[in-house]
């Protein structure tokens, strides 16, 4: 096997190994316009895609990039503040799933989402609020 | 003729405070808890119900349409429910004068087992229904329609930027529909000792339980940027054969025509804390009952009763370790007795006050304290509040303190069983100053307010 079949055997297995990443980590590649409804039957009572119109929880608009107890004029639990984490989009699918084991003490008491589609799709409508 | 309206008067108003306190426990119901993920302290102060937190009013106001369970118990809309007590009376029932199959004091009883139906059927449509099975007394039949809150639509607007809520409702009980805990309802005592075994006064404001139940009512609200709430509606009476088929009769009379219903709201919530005042009212033409189940006549003439109440509340959450709550209601009612005085065309004019008032404190949602005071009073009233519902001086006048104390082991996120398994442990005690009109032989035949004097026990399982 000379040098050039190995680098190609490698690249092979590195883009395989690359793609099967992409498509096990669904909340990278969400339905925006699926997680727009999910937004609206689970997060809205309690979350504004507006921005600036903090809830009962703060509002989400921007949320994708933003740091932990970040949004402005809400009020965060301690947990929540000390957190010091961004909320990119792992970190939020690894969030949503259960929020009080990523964050414990956070104010949010919703027990998490544990359907990958619905929680990707979430993520790719988060995403859009910008 | 005077005596005819005396009497349609008293019984309703006695039969009422009985349904009125019955009905009380619910809302609160695992089913919600299942469908939205959400523990029952997001929604419910003491992690039990009905004392609803911001979220929960935000459910509730959303027509009970919020998701996020998981899993096909998210999608089960049934709950069940029962209540037990043990009643103990400052002084007891005489030999012979206790309710049927009960001793003359320290009563344990099942006093209600429930099924709920409760949860949004779309984004837009969602409800709470209650069905009720007691056999204390005789004013219900065994199984009834309990508290009803049906939302047919909601909708949300986004306006300048800011949530417009919009929907309808459709309820059986003035105030089931109300997000705040301050009206009568889901009000406090959220569990009350069954006024077949403790006796409770008489005189009760039209909007604290008069119309539960045998009522049908109409409304659309809104609330904007979750701050201004407005309700408008109105509520009837259905027919006496749709009435019997619900089991709740209509002791207090059937409503003539429609009865107007306003309800408005503006809150605040800053931090952890949230506070809000509010008006309410309600005006409703009589016609009295004849003292048989699900017959009413105008024939002796029509009464009307108009209530105007404003409330306030203020409630601190914090991060769920210590929270404290404050709210209270006042009610003005005038009262236009006409019913027995067809014949002289005289209609007598009084007028019905009450405050209800309590402030609570609980640890991590599982220990609580709870102190209440209520109280009612008005001038001399003969056409309802004379000899016949207990009073010897012919006035509604008593007060009331309830403290209560409670042990609620599960409803947080982290408890066992959750959502499933919750209860509620407790005990009450109830003290009068006044009673139907005095504190000392209020009833001219030598019992005194203290008396009735309440001690309860009580176990309150939901699953």
């Amino acid at each position: 096997m000379n040098e050039r079949t190995l680098r190609s055997m490698l690249s092979v297995f590195l883009m395989s190994g690359a793609l099967a990443a992409a498509f096990a980590a669904p909340a990278l590649a969400g339905d925006a316009s699926a997680g727009q409804s999910v937004f609206k039957s689970v997060c809205s009572m309690c979350h504004s895609n507006q921005p600036g119109q903090n809830k009962i929880g703060p509002s989400l608009f921007g949320v994708v990039g933003r740091k932990t107890g970040s949004a402005e004029g809400y009020t965060y639990s301690p947990a929540n503040q000390g957190a010091n984490l961004t909320w990119d989009e792992a970190t939020l699918d690894k969030y949503l799933i259960a929020p009080r084991t990523v964050i414990p003490g956070t104010k949010m008491t919703y027990g998490g989402m544990k359907d990958d589609e619905k929680r990707g799709n979430l993520i790719a409508y988060l995403a859009t609020l910008k | 003729m005077r005596m005819s309206g005396y009497r349609v008067g008293i019984l309703p108003l006695s039969l009422v405070a009985a349904m009125a306190i019955a009905v009380k426990p619910a809302e609160a119901i695992p089913a919600f808890a299942q469908q939205t993920g959400q523990p029952c302290t997001a929604c419910h102060v003491g992690a039990y119900g009905p004392q609803l937190t911001p979220t929960g009013r935000a459910f509730k106001i959303g027509g009970y349409t919020q998701g996020g369970g998981d899993g096909w118990t998210a999608s089960m809309p049934l709950s069940v429910m029962a209540v037990t007590s043990l009643t103990h009376l400052n002084t007891g029932y005489p030999t012979g004068g206790a309710p049927q199959d009960f001793g003359t004091n320290n009563n344990p009883s099942i006093d209600q087992a429930n099924v709920f139906i409760g949860g949004g059927l779309s984004d837009h449509t969602g409800g709470l229904m209650q069905i009720t099975w007691q056999n204390i007394g005789t004013s219900y039949d065994n199984f009834h329609l309990d508290n009803t809150d049906l939302r047919p639509y909601v909708t949300t607007f986004s306006v300048g930027g800011k949530d417009l809520v919009v929907g309808t409702t459709l309820n059986n009980t003035p105030t089931v529909q109300d997000p705040y805990n301050t009206t009568f309802a889901w009000g406090y005592p959220y569990v009350s000792p069954n006024s077949n075994l403790a006796p409770a006064p008489a005189a009760n404001v039209m909007l604290a339980g008069a119309l539960a139940g045998n009522s049908i009512g109409y409304t659309a609200y809104a609330q904007y940027d979750g701050k201004l709430y407005l309700e408008a509606g109105a509520y009837s009476t259905p027919g006496r054969w749709t009435l019997a088929r619900l089991g709740n009769p209509d002791s207090f009379g059937s409503i003539s025509g429609a009865a107007p219903y306003l309800r408005g709201a503006y809150e605040w919530q800053w931090g952890t804390n949230a506070a809000h005042v509010g008006a309410m009212f309600m005006q409703a033409d009589i016609n009295p009952s004849t003292g048989l189940a699900y017959q009413t006549s105008s024939a002796t003439g029509r009464n009307r009763y108009a209530d105007y109440a404003a409330d306030a509340a203020y409630q601190f959450l914090g991060d769920g370790t210590h929270i404290v709550t404050v709210q209270g209601i006042y009610t003005y009612e005038t009262q236009n007795i006409a019913a027995g005085n067809a014949m002289s065309g005289v209609t007598s004019k009084y007028t019905l006050n009450q405050i209800r008032a309590n402030t609570s404190y609980w640890y991590k949602n599982t220990y609580g304290a709870t102190l209440g005071w209520q109280k009612t009073w008005g001038p001399v009233n003969p056409d309802l509040y004379g000899a016949a519902g207990g009073s010897a001086n012919n006035r509604p006048d008593s007060n009331a303190f309830i403290a209560e104390a409670d042990w609620v082991p599960f409803g947080k996120d982290d408890s066992r069983w959750a959502p499933f398994a919750n209860l509620k442990l407790g005990v009450q005690y109830t003290a009068y100053t006044q009673f139907n009109g005095g504190n000392k032989n209020y009833d001219g035949n030598g019992h005194n307010a203290s008396d009735n004097n309440t001690l309860m026990l009580f176990a309150w399982m939901i699953f």
